[in-house]
């Protein structure tokens, strides 16, 4: 680089007159820049980076692109287990992240929610929030952000649990909601959100228009977190926040209201096939039609929720039947899904940890991604 | 194919073996859960557990619990105390099964599990704490979750970071530390 | 955390509305006690699709409790038991209080506190279909009655559901 410049200066100072040749000089500090509107399979892919947490990043990657090249659009940072969420109307990015002064030894912790352009992903600003945020395996509901996209709600655990409630308008950390006894954020109706409760409930958090806490709602117990706990991940559509249990039930909240309403749980599988179960660290999601895919195993039991699966069941949430059963070309672990229409693809990230795509609902494989992720457990719809 | 791919899952299971269903299905934990549930809600102290230790409730220095038969590789991932562990092996990383690698701390909150040694048949209750301040040792990866719940329900989760309460959050290894042997309800 | 979930179990079981006041914990704060507001009794009179407006005549619990707007009814997700022959706190003739409830705090604007509500549902008669509520901060008031897969808490009687109530349990936290 020195030389270069160096380089660059003699020739300044030498008084050489430089003729154009076929190829023209090019101006420096160019960006390639993303278009405001991504097409809608693009992918966004949450590395965890296991081997070193303050390295987290989002990747932007198309998923149908023949090549790294072509798959590979952009990065942005996500310090220690970062967590996205996107304004649409504001054409921003958001990732809570969590940064040390000292690195991996520590010394003053910092939270924030950090802000990107979605084109250009440069970055805007941040909004420093308390530094309690969830340090663990990436879940699509550690966040969440209410549907008019004013509030960013972020789920904290000290392991007291609480939520960080963000207006991002004013761009200001507005006050922090307790739900002690119960994790994770679903955002329902306007201004509220419910959580998830070992004692089997699920919490409701109202919020005013400053975002402030207005009141909170306790359900009556619907299941043993002991027995058959929800998985701490959700399918999540309009209106709709769908959870398997370990055993095989789906739940259902409808979240179109302030106050969710709890569907009854019913069984994804028949009384012959119990033995197969959901699995994965992100076993179910929905596409953009509403289809649900949930990640199965043959031969379930205590213990194996997390290995994942050999197949994705398609499921018709309206008549809670099954479609049909996708057999994977690699073991996987676990579901994304981007796309609309004739376009919609399921990610699965396989047990080597690399992504394979497979158009769907038919679930044909398409290829497994060139781009190197190191422990891409996380993937989401860019639209 | 599916077999194989089974055992090809890599970083996620590196289990060489299952354990019996009847071992899963028998263990009730819910007793021993009760007690120390309480006792790991933001204590910064390494919590006095009520039940009799070698060394009377302080961290123990390069030994095993008195008088347990333990048999096993500590730098295996079947070895049978980490039946609900995630992440590094401290015994891969400078530590051991059940103290940190030098220059660590180990966190004074964590989860618990219960599992079964194969030597004299009685299921212990294990204490996963981390050691932390140091960057991801990489060695020895192992997820097994026997009795492993969701995130929510945080005194059986081992998807947590549980480096809390320490000088940094920053994750290096994973001890597995026996705290007593479980009781039937 | 595994004592409340077994504290929760115990309460689903009771139908005794102290032995739930008494296991809320956190929610309560020293030795608030149920507050006595005399209620006015529902009137059950009137054409099926309309409920005459109601006062509880206690100037301290104020508003109209036939109204989603009542302050009690915040987290209220049901037809209201007042416009269906029972009133806030007590269930219509022929039907039974359930046990398994929502829980939560409203504010009550004649004090500025908040109480601690608990919605037991009524029932073993078919749905009442009047004065349908679920908290919505929407303008558009489309609302959905409880459907066949909605999880029914109607654990006594017949185990059909009714309407809800909103009883007062207690002080919340300041």
């Amino acid at each position: 680089m020195k030389r270069g410049i160096c380089w660059f200066l003699l020739v300044l100072t030498s008084g050489i007159a430089f003729a154009d040749g076929p190829l023209k000089p090019e101006p420096l500090n160019q960006h390639t820049s993303l278009p405001d509107t991504w097409p809608d399979h693009w992918l966004l892919v949450h590395d965890l980076t296991w081997f070193k947490f303050l390295e987290g990043r989002m990747l932007v990657v198309d998923p149908l692109a023949a090549d790294v090249a072509g798959q590979f659009k952009g990065s942005m940072s996500s310090s220690l287990n970062g967590a996205y969420e996107r304004s649409l109307k504001r054409n921003e990015h958001y990732i809570a992240e969590t940064f040390w002064s000292r690195g991996n030894r520590g010394g003053e912790r910092t939270d924030t929610v950090t802000i990107y352009d979605r084109a250009t992903l440069k970055y805007l600003d941040e909004i420093i929030i308390p530094p309690k945020r969830l340090s663990g395996m990436p879940k699509n509901i550690s966040t969440a952000i209410t549907p008019d996209e004013r509030f960013l709600l972020i789920y904290n655990f000290t392991p007291s649990q609480s939520v960080s409630v963000v207006d991002l308008e004013s761009r200001r950390f507005v006050g922090e909601a307790d739900i002690g006894g119960c994790g994770f954020v679903i955002a329902t109706g306007q201004r509220s959100f419910f959580s998830l409760c070992s004692n089997g409930t699920v919490r409701v958090v109202h919020l005013d228009d400053t975002g402030r806490v207005q009141g909170t709602q306790t359900s009556p117990q619907f299941f043993d977190a002991d027995e058959d706990p929800l998985f701490e991940t959700a399918a999540l559509s309009p209106g709709k926040a769908v959870f398997p249990t370990f055993q095989g039930r789906i739940v259902e909240i409808d979240t179109r209201r302030e106050m969710p309403r709890i569907m009854k749980p019913w069984w994804l599988t028949t009384s012959q096939e119990r033995g197969w179960r959901p699995g994965g660290a992100r076993p179910a999601v929905a596409d953009a039609s509403g289809l649900l895919y949930v990640l199965m195993q043959p031969d379930g039991a205590e213990g194996t929720h997390k290995n994942g699966g050999s197949e994705v069941w398609v499921v018709d949430q309206k008549t809670s039947k099954r479609l049909s059963r996708i057999v994977l070309k690699n073991w996987g672990i676990a579901l994304g899904a981007t796309g609309k229409g004739e376009n919609r693809l399921l990610v699965v990230t396989n047990g080597d940890l690399g992504l394979d795509i497979y158009r769907i609902p038919e679930g044909a494989f398409v290829q497994t991604l060139a781009v190197a992720a190191e422990a891409p457990l996380l993937t989401l719809p860019v639209n | 194919m599916q077999d194989q791919q089974q055992k090809d899952r890599g970083i996620i299971d590196s289990m060489g073996e299952k354990l019996s269903r009847g071992v899963a299905r028998g263990t009730s934990r819910r007793g021993w859960l009760g007690v120390l549930g309480g006792l790991l809600a933001g204590t910064a102290a390494v919590p006095l557990l009520p039940v009799a230790r070698a060394a009377g409730g302080q961290p123990q220095e390069a030994k095993k619990a008195s008088d347990v038969p333990d048999t096993g590789n500590p730098a295996s991932c079947d070895y049978w105390r980490y039946c609900a562990i995630d992440g590094f092996l401290c015994s891969c990383c400078g530590g051991s099964a059940n103290t940190c690698p030098p220059g660590t701390e180990m966190s004074p909150v964590t989860w618990i599990g219960t599992c079964l040694n194969p030597v004299d048949g009685i299921k212990y209750v294990i204490s996963y704490n981390d050691c932390c301040g140091r960057a991801a040792c990489g060695n020895c990866f192992c997820n097994r979750n026997e009795g492993d719940r969701p995130m929510y329900h945080p005194t059986r989760s081992n998807d947590l970071n549980w480096c809390l309460g320490t000088a940094s959050n920053i994750y290096n290894c994973s001890t597995a530390i026996i705290i007593g042997s479980a009781l039937e309800p | 955390m595994n004592v409340m979930e077994k504290v929760t179990r115990r309460i689903a079981r009771q139908s005794s509305r102290r032995g739930f006041l008494g296991k809320l914990g956190g929610l309560l704060v020293g030795a608030a006690a149920i507050p006595l507001l005399p209620v006015a009794r529902a009137s059950s009179a009137g054409p099926a699709s309309r409920v005459p407006a109601q006062s509880t005549g206690n100037p301290m619990d104020p508003g109209d409790p036939t109204t989603c707007e009542y302050w009690r009814y915040c987290g209220i997700d049901g037809y209201i038991c007042s416009c269906c022959g029972g009133s806030q706190n007590q269930c219509p003739p022929g039907t039974e209080m359930s046990p398994m409830t929502w829980v939560g705090t409203c504010r009550n604007p004649a004090d500025g506190k908040n109480y601690v509500i608990s919605y037991n549902d009524c029932c073993g008669k078919s749905g009442c279909g009047r004065c349908l509520c679920n908290r919505n901060e929407d303008d558009k008031p489309v609302y959905r009655p409880p459907a066949n897969n909605d999880i029914n808490w109607c654990m006594a009687g017949s185990n059909v559901y009714n309407c809800s109530t909103a009883v007062i349990l207690g002080l919340a936290e300041a």
